[in-house]
């Protein structure tokens, strides 16, 4: 049995995509940038509660 | 249909299509084609990826869901901001730095080919039904109303997208998708303007809320854990994070449109930019719903919003009794318009005794209104037993074409085919891609050279846009098209999602065990969506959980199974 065809890949890999580590263009840090997004859903959160209770 | 409709509608669409067609008319190799150059920036792929979501359904079904139901689908979005922050800090890294052109690729470099495979089938059962949803939804609706053939409706959209997708591939997508998401953004805030205009002039925008709220249309949030319950903040957080979570980051037609970015950062920004915006964008769609709504407080609606059926039912030996329904309409029309009107004036005054009468009034008129409703439901069903009753899918339609200004009429019919062939693109494109890459180039022609592969992708979409039309053509209206389309993905979302947290956080379990979990999750979450009334954005948690929790189990009894590949990496 002739052993299996490894697959090429469909195209060569390049070296590499650019810098896995770099920084976010704002806030520093990607954990900030994180928690900003988390803090908007919070803060949303809260403000849809506010208007279901002045509203419903 | 006036000109000027025709012309902004044919317009708008035949300019984002030749333009996506032009700008990627250099595409040549099959890199190029699957994940474009390589070359994209955070607004187009944050924009692109909520054009990839923005399906049709969401313009048809998510005003009239409101409508009827109030603004409490929004909590289903509630999950989305956290799957994006994980899938920014740990997928997006694990996909870049192993270089993939699907996420399947990525499991068969963790597991094992046929994991990789079962992935990838698995992807392709659910979306390739889904993209034939997305061409129906607008297809059948919009050849409703407008009187269009609903085959050559299908066949219109269905190859629009089918030419540009199959001309450019991924990059065509996205192009087409920033323009299609421009024009989606700024009918959507058109449409809430001029709704808003349209009220009566006492009517400002805090009253209108309250007349919702009177009816119980502000039901944004709801803190009460109920597992029969859709929509709430427990299921929208729990459940609506596990399919964000698979949806976004296992399913191909999302993560080809940020493999494409220019650098990790620039495709973080582009989930986080969804993040940020969708729920925001969720909420004015529903609220647009709400001002309708509330417009139909004043203006009287129709007993039955899809006309066309109504008509029909007319016609029927149970015409004299649709009249008589209608009289009764009428009159619960106008007692509910009065007390609305007596409830916006004791608003206006700030007279709390006078408010909670007019409040109570209305109430009692409205369900009036809903029992004359339900018995004309009931006699057109009498009269065309095959008849869909649900016609919530035709509210805001209907709303556009009878009281929008000419042109609007046109801009915001575009928007909705604008956001049909945005999501439809994105799903042939990716079930093009995984075709190819997954299945055809792994277990048929492993040795395929550039071309072959760049002409196969081609022919794959070519292959899936036409099985849509198809499935398009044939298939029967559902019960709420956006509930259908969010149902079957939590059916193969949570399994596909447990086998990807398995290879991203488990390294000690291997192939086989996980491929064995999977399967046997499947079977059983399709077996309790025949069998149970678990509300479906469950379906996510329990499948991710039963092909984790069995993976870890049958790992510790077949600790020989599988092979963990030495490319593979988990976190």
């Amino acid at each position: 049995m002739p052993p299996p065809v490894k697959p090429a890949p469909v195209t060569p890999p390049p070296p590499g995509r650019g810098d896995l580590d770099a920084p976010p263009p704002l806030l520093g840090r990607w954990r900030n940038l994180y928690l900003l997004v988390l803090g908007t859903l919070g803060a949303l959160v809260l403000a849809f509660w506010l208007f279901t209770k002045a509203y419903s | 249909m006036t000109a000027i409709d025709w012309t902004v509608l044919v317009g708008t669409i035949a300019f984002i299509a030749i333009y996506g067609t032009w700008k990627t008319r250099h595409v040549q190799t099959a890199q190029s084609y699957l994940r474009g150059d390589d070359d994209l920036r955070w607004p187009t792929i944050g924009l692109s990826i909520m054009a990839t979501q923005a399906s049709a359904i969401t313009f048809l079904s998510v005003p009239g869901q409101a409508y009827e139901d109030g603004m409490r689908f929004v909590q289903f979005y509630f999950g989305l901001p956290i799957a994006m922050v994980i899938i920014s800090a740990v997928f997006v890294p694990i996909y870049y730095r192993l270089n993939v052109f699907t996420a399947y690729e990525y499991l068969e470099k963790r597991f094992d080919p046929k994991t990789r495979v079962l992935a990838a089938t698995l992807f392709m059962i659910g979306r390739g039904l889904a993209a034939g949803i997305s061409i129906y939804a607008p297809a059948i609706i919009l050849s409703t109303l407008l009187g269009w053939s609903l085959n050559l409706t299908n066949l219109v959209l269905g190859t629009i997208v089918i030419i540009y997708t199959v001309s450019g591939g991924s990059k065509a997508v996205s192009q087409t998708q920033k323009q299609q998401m421009m024009v989606i953004m700024g009918g959507i805030i058109v449409a809430a303007v001029v709704i808003a205009y349209r009220l009566p002039d006492d009517v400002t925008l805090g009253t209108a809320t309250s007349l919702a709220g009177a009816l119980g249309r502000i039901n944004v949030v709801d803190f009460e854990f109920d597992l029969n319950n859709r929509y709430n903040f427990w299921s929208g957080i729990t459940g609506g994070l596990f399919l964000a979570l698979s949806y976004f980051g296992t399913d191909q037609s999302q993560v080809q449109r940020y493999l494409g970015g220019r650098s990790v950062a620039e495709s973080r920004l582009g989930l986080l930019f969804n993040g940020m915006l969708k729920i925001p964008m969720q909420f004015l769609i529903l609220f647009i719903g709400i001002l309708v709504f509330v417009f139909f407080l004043f203006e009287r609606p129709p007993v039955f919003f899809n006309q066309p059926t109504l008509d029909a039912a007319k016609r029927t030996a149970h015409g004299p009794a649709i009249a008589s329904l209608e009289a009764d309409w009428q009159r619960a029309f106008e007692a509910r318009r009065d007390q609305a009107v007596a409830l916006t004036a004791a608003l206006d005054r700030g007279d709390a005794a006078a408010e909670a009468a007019a409040r109570e009034g209305l109430q009692g008129a409205h369900a009036q209104m809903n029992t004359v409703r339900a018995e004309a439901k009931a006699v057109i069903a009498q009269a065309l037993p095959k008849a869909e009753l649900k016609d919530s899918d035709y509210i805001f339609v209907s709303f556009v074409l009878k009281y929008l200004p000419p042109g609007l009429v046109g801009l915001l019919l575009a928007v909705i085919l604008s956001a049909a062939m945005s999501s439809t693109a994105s799903e042939l494109n990716a079930l093009g891609s995984t075709s190819v890459v997954d299945l055809y180039k792994r277990l048929i022609r492993p040795d395929a050279d550039d071309a072959h592969t760049l002409r196969a992708s081609k022919l794959f979409t070519i292959f899936w846009g036409c099985l849509a039309v198809a499935f398009a053509t044939f298939a029967a209206l559902v019960d709420n098209l956006i509930q259908a389309v969010n149902i079957l993905g939590s059916i193969f979302y949570g399994v596909i999602l447990g086998i990807f947290l398995v290879a991203f956080f488990l390294k000690r379990v291997r192939g086989t065990p996980t491929f064995a979990a999977a399967v046997i999750a499947q079977l059983t979450v399709v077996a309790l969506f025949f069998s149970s009334d678990i509300g479906f954005l469950w379906f996510n948690v329990i499948g991710c959980a039963l092909v984790v929790g069995l993976a870890l189990a049958l790992q510790a009894v077949l600790p020989g199974g599988g092979r963990t590949h030495p490319e593979g990496e988990s976190v």
